[in-house]
């Protein structure tokens, strides 16, 4: 069993079982994110020092997608742990915490990407083109890269979707958008992604 | 038998399409061969798009304890700083009291003043003003 200390807490990987999860000696299995948080506001470190453990790959992920950039992904992350940490008095534990703490990430890329004129959407397209067919399962590292040359917010779209699992609804929550701007935006990533990959 | 339009299939697929219709569209997949075929297509490409986004380099090992740091270093400031909140709050309660209290002793002598003056006019009234005669 891989043990790792945090503070005054210990997180220990137990393989099948999951994270077995230590603070202040009371041992939990996978605490709720929303209870460390309440936690941390009263003043308990090592509480937030497991949502950095648990939100930080995640979180680097989404803003490397947004940003294109890894080291400059990695930063943000800090910021954003940063920001939640200093506003967690802000925090309503009747909400996601990893909705809100990707939210202030959002934001932070979003400021990086506006300074770059990045943040935009994709062209309409011509209706009346030819349906370009789907793309094979054997097309995945192409793909791959196709997506990084999308827009940002479109990537934020996709990312929301087939990482994190978020409905069209979600998606329109996390984003300012509504439902049917979040589908225009999946067809017409779709579109874009079909036609950069035909033969 | 009418086909659902391609964009509808992929609305299927992506999970956009309302309850409603997408229970009829999903009947007529599984009965039509032509159109269980192409929704099989878009299925293996939803496959692939999730795995291709999926797909993330691991983050720097050190970011973890970077944050965590951070993290250790704003807690610290932040229990500074509330020490001399407290502080301050004791002091500024403290000079509340003491300019309330120099207020209300200064406030009291006209008070005495006007009794004063109220029992000079009741003597005057019962004629007795400069002493009892």
């Amino acid at each position: 069993m891989l043990c790792k200390t945090l503070g005054r807490g210990r997180v220990c990987n137990t393989g099948g079982l999951g994270l077995v999860v230590e603070v202040m000696g009371i041992v939990t299995l996978e605490t709720p994110d929303e209870q460390l948080a309440t936690r941390a506001k009263a003043g308990d470190v090592p509480a937030f020092e497991l949502l950095v453990h648990r939100h930080t790959p995640g979180l680097c992920a989404f803003c490397a997608r947004l940003l294109g950039d890894r080291t400059e992904a990695e930063d943000r992350v800090q910021e954003a742990f940063l920001r939640a940490y200093q506003n967690l008095y802000r925090f309503n534990p009747a909400y996601r915490f990893s909705s809100w703490l990707y939210k202030i990430a959002q934001n932070l890329c979003v400021d990086a990407l506006r300074g770059k004129h990045a943040w935009g959407q994709l062209p309409e397209q011509d209706p009346s083109a030819s349906e370009p067919e789907p793309v094979g399962y054997d097309e995945v590292d192409r793909l791959e890269s196709a997506v990084t040359e999308l827009p940002a917010r479109t990537r934020a779209v996709l990312h929301y979707k087939y990482v994190l699992g978020l409905n069209a609804t979600e998606i329109g929550r996390e984003l300012d958008m509504t439902p049917q701007n979040v589908r225009v935006h999946l067809h017409r990533a779709i579109r874009t992604l079909r036609t950069r990959l035909a033969p | 038998m009418t086909h659902p339009i391609p964009e509808r299939l992929l609305d299927l697929a992506l999970g956009t399409l309302p309850e409603a219709e997408a229970g009829t569209a999903r009947e007529h997949v599984e009965a039509c061969a032509e159109c269980g075929a192409a929704f099989a297509k878009l299925e293996l490409e939803q496959g692939a798009l999730g795995e291709a986004l999926r797909r993330s380099a691991p983050p720097s090992d050190d970011l973890e304890a970077r944050i965590v740091g951070a993290v250790r270093r704003e807690a610290k400031t932040q229990r500074r700083v509330s020490g001399w909140r407290t502080r301050l709050t004791v002091a500024a309660a403290a000079l509340l009291a003491l300019t309330a209290g120099m207020y209300l002793r200064r406030d009291s002598s006209p008070k005495q003043e006007l009794i004063q003056h109220v029992r000079v006019s009741e003597l005057k009234a019962l004629g007795l003003e400069g002493g009892a005669k």
